[in-house]
């Protein structure tokens, strides 16, 4: 839309003006205003359902796309450098000492998975992603 | 009109009106998750939350449609049950039955709702009229998604009164009831050696090219199992693991006198 900023504000106080009206107005009343122009108020009002939900469909189509458009800039290795084994499991170890209920979390998967625990790269994965979270140990040591 | 899941408003909610329009990167990345695909080997998918923004790791060994699956389960988690790690082993998706937790089943159903939204898998179902795996595989095309799941989907609708039973060699793994099939049809745990699925199972037959007759005492171990008939069909779902649907064609199997006798019981 173009047009000065004076412009576009006293259209929107119109666009507020027109919508106060209608919802101050009678069921009765906007039933004979829309007879006017339509003989089939139920057809109009299907027909602007219709419209609406176009619309929705479209601004949700469009949040789609910027989605994908978003995830396709992001794609790639994250940028984590590869810790030592030894190093990757003490900082996870300060990261659960602070965090008690991921913690319990991780100790009951180990649980189903016959308390085989978290391998190398399960671990180097975890703080992988918890990086991209910012979750980090307090002090960001190895 | 039926209102919609909690699933199928977000697809609404991004105007989806196709199958092949269900992204579920994209979708994920709407509800402040990212998914990442890389070899886990602990467990089938995790998700780690903090604040509003999650990550979501799908093991990437797992075959495609398995691993859409579990990025709609974990959704399913990140929507009902946000915390700070969950983490899911293969039995805690996409597996039918009773037996879990309720977290899981809710992610399950989530995940279901969300790869096969009502508002577009039940006009697809409809279409086609007999419940068989051959439709199963045509919708799961459609959707992308797995025989299992698709079959389970189909079994818990209305398309069909149906049970649908998973059984490896030790036995019955899981089932799923449609909702028309009273609960007393309980499958037995054990196949039959007269089933057609015990052929698949344990004797290399292929899978049933169509449902076949055959009495329901070889299914439900039951006093009355005797009277009626049923319709079986199995296919193989990987080694040592097979599906069957059991269609239930009689109607009398469907009189669900249990529950009208425990509402007369309330009445009284």
């Amino acid at each position: 839309m173009t047009g000065t900023k004076s412009d576009r504000i006293a259209l929107a106080r119109l666009a507020d003006a027109f919508v106060e009206d209608v919802l101050n107005a009678s069921d009765e009343d906007i039933l004979a205003e829309v007879r006017e122009d339509h003989p089939d108020p139920a057809a109009a009002a299907a027909q602007a359902r219709g419209l609406f939900e176009k619309a929705a469909a479209a601004a949700g189509k469009g949040r789609l796309a910027a989605a994908q458009a978003a995830l396709a800039q992001q794609r790639g290795p994250a940028n984590v450098a590869q810790l030592d084994p030894a190093d990757a499991r003490r900082r996870l170890q300060r990261i659960l000492t602070r965090d008690p209920e991921m913690a319990h979390r991780l100790t009951l998967a180990a649980r189903k998975d016959q308390g085989q625990g978290l391998s190398d790269n399960d671990v180097q994965g975890l703080l992988e992603d918890m990086a991209e979270l910012g979750i980090t140990p307090d002090d960001d040591g190895p | 009109m039926t209102a919609l899941t909690a699933a199928e408003q977000v697809l609404a909610g991004l105007g989806i009106t196709d199958p092949s329009e269900i992204d579920l990167d994209a979708i994920a990345w709407t509800l402040g998750a990212r998914v990442r695909y890389r070899p886990l080997d602990g467990c089938e998918a995790r998700i780690v939350g903090n604040g509003a923004r999650a990550v979501i790791t799908v093991n990437d060994r797992s075959p495609p449609r398995r691993q859409r699956f579990s990025v709609g389960h974990e959704l399913g988690h990140w929507r009902h049950h946000r915390g700070r790690l969950l983490v899911c082993q293969a039995e805690d998706i996409g597996r039918g039955g009773e037996g879990r937790p309720v977290s899981e089943r809710t992610a399950d159903n989530f995940a279901a709702q969300l790869l096969m939204p009502g508002y577009l898998f039940d006009p697809i179902a409809r279409s086609h009229p007999k419940l068989t795996f051959q439709a199963v595989r045509i919708i799961s095309d459609i959707f992308d998604t797995s025989l299992t799941s698709t079959a389970i989907r189909l079994a818990e609708s209305r398309h069909t009164p149906a049970v649908l039973v998973c059984h490896g060699p030790r036995g019955r793994k899981w089932f799923v009831r449609s909702p028309d099939v009273p609960d007393r049809w309980f499958p037995r745990d054990n196949l039959d050696p007269e089933s057609f699925a015990f052929g698949v199972l344990f004797g290399g037959a292929q899978d049933d090219r169509t449902p076949r007759k055959i009495g329901a005492d070889a299914w439900f171990d039951r006093w009355e199992a005797e009277r009626y008939e049923v319709l079986e069909q199995t296919a193989s779902i990987g080694l040592d693991e097979i599906l069957t649907f059991i269609l239930v064609t009689d109607g009398d199997m469907l009189d669900d006198y249990d529950r009208a006798r425990r509402t007369e019981g309330r009445r009284r």
